[in-house]
């Protein structure tokens, strides 16, 4: 049953349960004591570990029908102005480790009651096998999350890790089956520590097939230095599978408040597939870059700043998603018209690239959160705001985090999305979302 | 007359020698003091579990256990061992260079002193603490009888406070309070070291550090040590790829 389906009452009890979920996991605790104590066996280590989280996540969001994003996705149905999802997740770390070996396990199970499915789904994001035979030297094997750059919000350094979303860049990613080492020196001096990362990606029809082209194995590595007190990255990736890149990135406190970053990559001979208005479909090779520069900022109130400013030349210029969103209209007038798919398959087809996470090319992201608002320790409002450059749409979010109940996290997000005709926000299928969330930890 | 003349100038030089002498033994060297301060709080390279207790004003309170190790002067890094939501967090110092670890990011990112990966009134360097004289130079110390007060002054911008004033009992070389000031003398915090405790292998030092801040008022926060012990570690372990696997370190130790 499709979620607009539901009746008054069947939302009565969702909001029920959800509320039931908030209490049970907020039950009030012993957390009034006088006393302090601490005791050894409060630290004693087991070789087992079993922790993770349980989250309750109910989404609304505010459809702009007028939309290309809209239309692609809901051409042939009518979801109304709003549309809402609830999610249940528990994303378990399942370790152990035995002397000089450590075996590690992250399964994510979902349970998503939405428009466009209802059911259950699970997935490893990590699953492998350590072994440090001596202090400076790790090595690995397995499904693990690699992940690269300074930014918070982008990685164009990101060589082997998915996509992160700027809206939420914390959310845990699914790895790729790997083969990889760390290798640490430490000096003193000027140049105080030294790590060699090489890795080896197969790409498989079974084994990392979202990855490129497969039945290739890709080599990837990365050369990192603490050198005069600042970061240093080098990293790059060769294959088959991807166009080969390279890239660095640089991190450095200038004071006890002030944190500055960037990070520059090169695609070599980066292919870029485009529809046009009409629907014909090209390709361009070129060598593209990207770089991204960021700071962050800790006032004497405590607000932090988190400024970044993103370009990317593998990405789409305005004309470009113009002439999509105008290929999209077409296919929707034939849809219309004739009832035809055909233009409508293939706009789908590419919905991905152009639809995706930040696809054009000069964007800024800033965040600005205050601790402890108000004088109630742990509650922290935040705004980010992604503005894009190319097209001078924007999305905007302001959200509250509150985690004074140990083990509890509570969140409540909005989303608000809002650009002219032809923009990135201003196509894309909701103009606003609503987030809350609900976090256990055990 | 000519005699006494002699004498007279032999007894002066006599009394300007000694009471150059006896001033010079009554100086205090401010730097070693603060080193043999350093050193009677922590061994030069050592392991130990802290527990973090952030208090508000109504009594109730959130705890954090950590598992902390330090090398030298410099390398200080710590593992989140409770509660669950901060499980397997860990931070790394290097001098002035900060990070965190957060499993679910995946990677270190670098954070400043100033932060606090704990809210409440500690910060990361309160937690992350190095030798006060790898960040401090002492200005002066002044000798009050049963105790020294140490004026220190920060060495580099990226210290988290730029002055100090540090009482320390005179018998123990120990700190009891030390007040956190701006540039401007503005009080940012005051850290009290109280129930000194004997915790074996020689070390005898303060197992309790509380805290209170005229910016945090009602608020407190205490720290309480627990399991000191000296033990050795390779530079490496002070590593960013080697946040991931502090825990590692704390399972060699046990066996």
């Amino acid at each position: 049953m499709d979620s607009h389906d539901r009746s008054p009452a069947e939302h009565l009890l969702l909001a029920s349960f959800l509320t039931i979920f908030a209490l049970l996991i907020t039950f009030p605790e012993s957390c009034f004591s006088a006393e302090f104590t601490f005791d050894m066996s409060e630290v004693e280590k087991k070789p087992y570990s079993f922790s993770g989280y349980l989250e309750s996540k109910l989404l609304l969001f505010g459809l702009d029908q007028e939309t290309a994003l809209y239309r692609l996705r809901f051409y042939d149905q009518n979801e109304g102005n709003t549309t809402h999802e609830f999610d249940l997740r528990a994303q378990l770390d399942l370790g152990y480790q035995h002397g000089l070996f450590e075996v590690f396990v992250q399964p994510d199970i979902l349970y998503t009651d939405s428009y466009r499915e209802s059911g259950m789904t699970s997935k490893l994001l990590q699953s492998y096998f350590a072994i440090r035979p001596w202090t400076p030297l790790s090595v690995y094997v397995g499904k693990r999350s690699v992940k690269w750059g300074k930014g918070y919000a982008w990685n164009p350094v990101g060589f082997i890790e998915r996509a992160k979303d700027p809206n939420d860049p914390d959310l845990a990613r699914e790895g790729y089956v790997l083969l990889g080492l760390d290798w640490t020196k430490s000096f003193d001096g000027a140049l105080k520590t030294i790590t060699l990362s090489p890795v080896l990606l197969p790409v498989h029809e079974k084994v990392n097939a979202d990855f490129g082209q497969v039945d290739q194995v890709n080599v990837a590595g990365k050369l990192y230095l603490l050198l005069f007190d600042t970061d240093i990255d080098l990293m790059c990736l060769v294959g088959e599978s991807k166009a080969d890149r390279f890239g660095a990135d640089i991190s450095k406190n200038l004071t006890s408040n002030f944190e500055v970053h960037g990070e520059a990559a090169v695609i070599d001979g980066f292919k870029k597939k485009r529809i046009d208005a009409v629907g014909q479909v090209t390709e361009r090779a070129y060598d593209a870059a990207s770089y991204l520069l960021g700071l962050r900022y800790l006032t004497a109130v405590d607000t932090t700043y988190i400024l970044e400013f993103y370009h990317n030349e593998a990405g789409f210029d305005p004309r470009q998603m113009m002439d999509y969103y105008s290929y999209v209209d077409s296919g929707y007038q034939q849809f219309l018209l004739t009832g035809d798919t055909a233009l409508w398959n293939q706009a789908t087809s590419f919905g991905g690239a152009y639809g995706g996470q930040n696809p054009m090319r000069q964007y800024l992201y800033l965040r600005v959160s205050q601790k402890d608002t108000f004088g109630i320790l742990y509650l922290t409002p935040a705004l980010s705001w992604i503005q894009n450059f190319s097209d001078d749409s924007f999305f905007v979010s302001p959200e509250i985090i509150y985690k004074g109940f140990t083990n509890r996290e509570f969140q409540l997000k909005c989303g608000i999305l809002s650009g002219e005709e032809d923009t990135e926000y201003g196509e894309k299928q909701n103009n606003y979302k609503t987030e809350l969330r609900i976090r256990y930890y055990f | 007359m000519k005699e006494n003349k002699k004498i007279l100038i032999v007894i002066l030089v006599a009394l300007s020698l000694a009471a150059w002498t006896s001033a010079s033994a009554q100086a205090i060297d401010g730097a070693k003091l603060l080193m043999e301060v350093d050193r009677n709080l922590n061994p030069d390279s050592y392991e130990s579990y802290k527990k973090l207790i952030n208090i508000e004003p109504d009594g109730s309170k959130k705890e954090f256990v950590l598992f902390t190790i330090k090398k030298g002067k410099d390398k200080v890094a710590a593992l989140f061992i409770s509660p669950a939501s901060e499980k397997g967090r860990s931070t790394l110092r290097l001098g002035e260079n900060m990070w965190l670890y957060l499993p679910n990011v995946g990677k270190p990112i670098r954070i400043t002193s100033l932060q606090s990966v704990v809210g409440g009134v500690f910060n990361n360097s309160d937690i992350l603490r190095v030798d006060y004289s790898e960040e401090y130079n002492v200005e002066s110390v002044e000798d009050t009888g049963d105790e020294y007060i140490l004026y220190l002054k920060a060495k580099a911008k990226t210290a988290s406070y730029d002055k100090l004033t540090m009482w320390a009992d005179k018998a123990r070389k120990l700190p009891k309070k030390i007040k956190c000031l701006t540039e401007k003398d503005m009080l940012i915090k005051t850290i009290y070291f109280k129930d000194v405790k004997d915790f074996g292998g020689g070390i005898i030092r303060p197992a309790v550090i509380e805290t209170d801040s005229p910016l945090y008022q009602g608020f407190r926060s205490v720290m309480i040590f627990a399991g000191i012990k000296t033990r050795q570690f390779e530079d490496e372990v002070f590593s960013l790829t080697f946040m991931s696997e502090l825990d590692s370190l704390r399972a060699r130790g046990a066996d």
